[in-house]
């Protein structure tokens, strides 16, 4: 399961990232570490990015990113 | 005394709305994160302390300009100490910051502002606690609560000393690590490049090259050591060093969250009143038409509610009122013709032209700092990427144009903080397509001589135009010739706030002052000079029809370039070219050159042009290369005048395809 499966106000916790190195680690730098809980808020209108919450704040994030980090 | 601080800390922390409590200076703060973009110094009032704003940081590793900028403060211009700023609402992430701080072990005294809103969360905090766990001094501050930060001038942060146990969070593999490095790096590498050793053996470790190069470039068989040392580590936990560093300073940080927030409540995830906002403002279905209704309100009110209202009282004032009295004053001193006509056709006809439309552009700029103060931009930022990434750019790069709607300059200083080279070069090309307040003018005084019915329309239509034409050229660009990566796209979304009547009237008092000197300097020589050269021919006569002036020679000459695009006479070429200097010198010129008064010159415009010809004339005014200050500063963050020169032929080749366009295809229906 990944972020874009959760249901708009549905949390989980991070297992993986999957990605390019240079956007993972500035994603843990901002708090998206293992373990940590991520909220799915909602979609853009047109679809992409997509607005989740961590660690109490708002980020958008693109869909290509958010499909590839895994949750427990 | 004469120390020299840094401010530090996470972006949209509340840095510059410090710095400027502190300085008493006016810099400018906003609700998005990247607003501070270059370093600013200025003295603590009545003390001789040095405090420096920098542009915000999430972490001691950057990739963009601004991060650069702040990183190589803090790591290489060595300071007397850090003012962390710490947002208190936000206070994991901001501690992430403060944490790799204590570990370059530099003195730190925590600024933890936004007090007020964590209060509004009803979230308690136990700020002794926290003060234990770092062991450094906190000053606690809020908005209109900005008492505690007289403390700092009372205390020497260069004696500071912390005992707090840094590294302790790291694993013990990792720790050994530090120590080992440390112990190797020689005493000339330490005095040389003043660092605390095991900080040094950290970034040695990461593989930080630009510590490394700084510090230790020729200490091969060091970095040798330490890049062992690192793979072990990797191999063993399989996870990339500098992630594994992020992820256990994140599991102290949660730890210490959960020693110093109390929830009155027990509820912190609560929805908040912003969260409640964005339902709205970035609904499906309702957010595109939000948007485009709020910048048609905005443009709506700027030109028709409360911008023609303030046309009229300028022009009374200028024309009826401050002319009359200056014509009255020089015929009983008895000034000479040709000096009256000087003063009242070239100076007042020049300046005056300009001066008609500031109340109006100061509306505009209020209208523009309420979005950037207000938290939405950065929704826009939100809403629009799918749209901008289909056309070769990326979310993030809305918030630089939207500041450019203001004015092209700090739109394109806004580029720094895009990550992504490619990105930023296109914004920094693109930016100067959307209409700025200095264009506005210009417009403002054609839709009332030709489209007075429906103004605001036809200025919008200009508005929507320029963004049209910014997102084809991203397409066309990033196929012949800003190839390159796509960028990454992460943006923070800021709570909303009530954006603070004081910053706002600030902001618009500043860019209105702006337009003042502007109308004071080169508005004014430029009108004096447009005077002389119609007034004289090449043998220096004074000529008594401006037609045979040297100017109209000149222009005459220039004229047939324009005609496809509907105006061959020589004024209009004049005016183009003047325009380069500054867009609001297109309308002065316009004035001087037709030399008639201010309520005048629209009627005079009429035996120029056609509606068709002076929608044409507004686009080319529209698109066309922008004024010098935006080319010396498009030169600054391009670095290139190849790059530089390359916009400003695209730039000016687009103006005058397009206003070709709309004159020769209208020509067809029109008549
Ligand atoms: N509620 C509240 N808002 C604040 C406080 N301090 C600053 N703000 C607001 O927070 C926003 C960011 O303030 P800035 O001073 O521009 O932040 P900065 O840290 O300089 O931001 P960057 O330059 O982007 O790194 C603005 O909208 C301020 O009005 C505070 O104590 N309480
Ligand atoms: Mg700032």
């Amino acid at each position: 399961m990944t972020i874009i499966d959760l249901k708009p106000g549905q949390c989980g916790e991070i297992y993986e990232m999957t990605l390019d190195s240079k956007i993972k680690h500035k994603l843990m730098e901002m708090g998206m570490t293992p373990g940590t809980s991520v909220q799915f808020v909602r979609t853009a209108p047109l679809g992409d990015p997509i607005n989740i919450k961590v660690r109490g704040f708002n980020l958008g994030i693109r869909r290509d990113v958010a499909m590839n980090i895994t949750l427990k | 005394m004469g120390h020299s601080y840094a401010l530090t800390g996470n972006p949209n922390s509340g840095k510059t709305t410090i710095f400027n409590e502190l300085t008493g200076s006016a810099q400018y703060v906003g609700n998005w994160s990247g607003v501070t973009v270059e370093k600013k110094e200025g003295f603590i009032k009545n003390s001789k302390i040095n405090v420096v704003d920098l542009p915000g940081i999430y972490s001691m590793s950057s990739s963009s300009i601004d991060e650069v900028i702040a990183l190589e403060y803090i790591t290489e211009e060595n300071p007397d100490g850090i003012l962390n700023v710490v947002s208190a609402s936000n206070l994991e992430r901001n501690l992430y910051l403060t944490l790799q701080l204590m570990e370059m072990k530099v003195p730190v005294l925590m600024i933890l502002n936004m007090m007020d809103e964590l209060s509004r969360k009803n979230i308690k905090l136990d700020v002794d606690r926290l003060k234990e766990i770092f062991d450094i001094q906190i000053i606690l501050t809020g908005q209109n609560d900005r008492k505690n930060l007289s403390r700092i001038k009372e205390i020497d942060l260069k004696g500071l000393k912390s005992n707090f146990a840094r590294f302790s969070y790291f694993s013990k593999e990792i720790q050994d690590g530090i120590r080992e490095i440390a112990s190797h790096i020689s005493l000339q590498t330490l005095t040389q490049y003043k660092a605390d050793p095991q900080w040094l053996a950290l970034k040695i470790m990461e593989g930080d090259n630009k510590i490394i190069e700084a510090c230790c470039a020729k200490d091969a068989a060091i970095i040798e050591k330490a890049k062992a040392i690192r793979l072990i580590i990797e191999k063993s936990e399989g996870v990339e060093f500098s992630q594994l560093l992020a992820a256990q300073r994140y599991s102290y940080l949660g730890e210490i969250a959960g020693q110093v927030l109390i929830d009155a409540d027990g509820n912190m995830d609560r929805e908040s009143v912003s969260e409640k906002i964005d339902k709205i403002m970035t609904h499906r279905i309702l957010a595109i038409p939000i948007f485009l209704g709020i910048m048609w309100t905005i443009y709506y009110i700027t030109i028709t509610g409360l911008g023609s209202k303030s046309i009229e009282v300028m022009e009374w004032l200028i024309s009826d009122l401050f002319t009359g009295a200056v014509k009255a004053l020089m015929v009983t001193m008895d000034v000479s013709t040709w000096l009256q006509s000087l003063v009242i056709d070239g100076v007042i006809g020049g300046v005056g032209a300009v001066l008609v439309f500031i109340p109006q552009i100061m509306i505009l700029f209020f209208f523009i700092s309420i979005l950037e103060d207000s938290g939405y931009m950065a929704r826009i930022a939100f809403v629009m990427d799918r749209i901008f990434k289909k056309f070769g750019l990326s979310g993030k790069s809305v918030i630089p144009m939207l500041v450019g709607s203001g004015c092209s300059v700090p739109g394109i200083m806004a580029t720094r903080t895009l990550e992504n080279e490619r990105d930023r070069k296109l914004t920094i090309l693109l930016t100067p397509f959307i209409s700025c307040g200095a264009k506005m003018p210009v417009y403002l005084l054609f839709v009332s001589a030709f489209f007075a019915a429906n103004s605001h329309w036809v200025v919008f239509s200009l508005y929507l135009l320029g963004i049209v034409t910014a997102m084809v050229s991203g397409v066309v660009l990033t196929k012949v010739r800003y190839k390159g990566v796509e960028s990454d796209f992460i943006l923070e979304m800021p709570p909303y706030r009530v954006p603070a009547l004081k910053s706002v009237l600030l902001h618009m008092w500043d860019k209105g002052k702006d337009f003042l000197i502007r109308a004071g300097t080169i508005i004014f020589a430029a009108s004096v000079i447009m005077w002389f050269a119609q007034s004289f021919d090449l043998s220096f006569q004074m000529v008594q029809d401006p037609s045979t002036s040297v100017l109209a020679d000149f222009g005459r000459l220039v004229a047939p370039v324009f005609a496809p695009l509907g105006f061959g006479d020589w004024i209009t070429s004049v005016a183009f070219i003047t325009g380069f200097v500054a867009k609001e010198i297109v309308i002065s010129t316009l004035s001087v050159l037709h030399g008639v008064s201010q309520g005048a010159l629209g009627s005079s415009l009429t035996e120029f042009y056609t509606p068709l010809s002076a929608y044409s004339f507004m686009v080319f005014v529209l698109l066309a290369s922008p004024c010098f200050a935006a080319i010396s500063v498009m030169k600054r963050e391009l670095g290139s005048w190849k790059e530089t020169g390359f916009s400003i032929l695209y730039q000016t080749g687009t103006a005058y395809l397009l206003s070709m366009a709309v004159y020769q295809i209208g020509s067809l229906f029109i008549k």
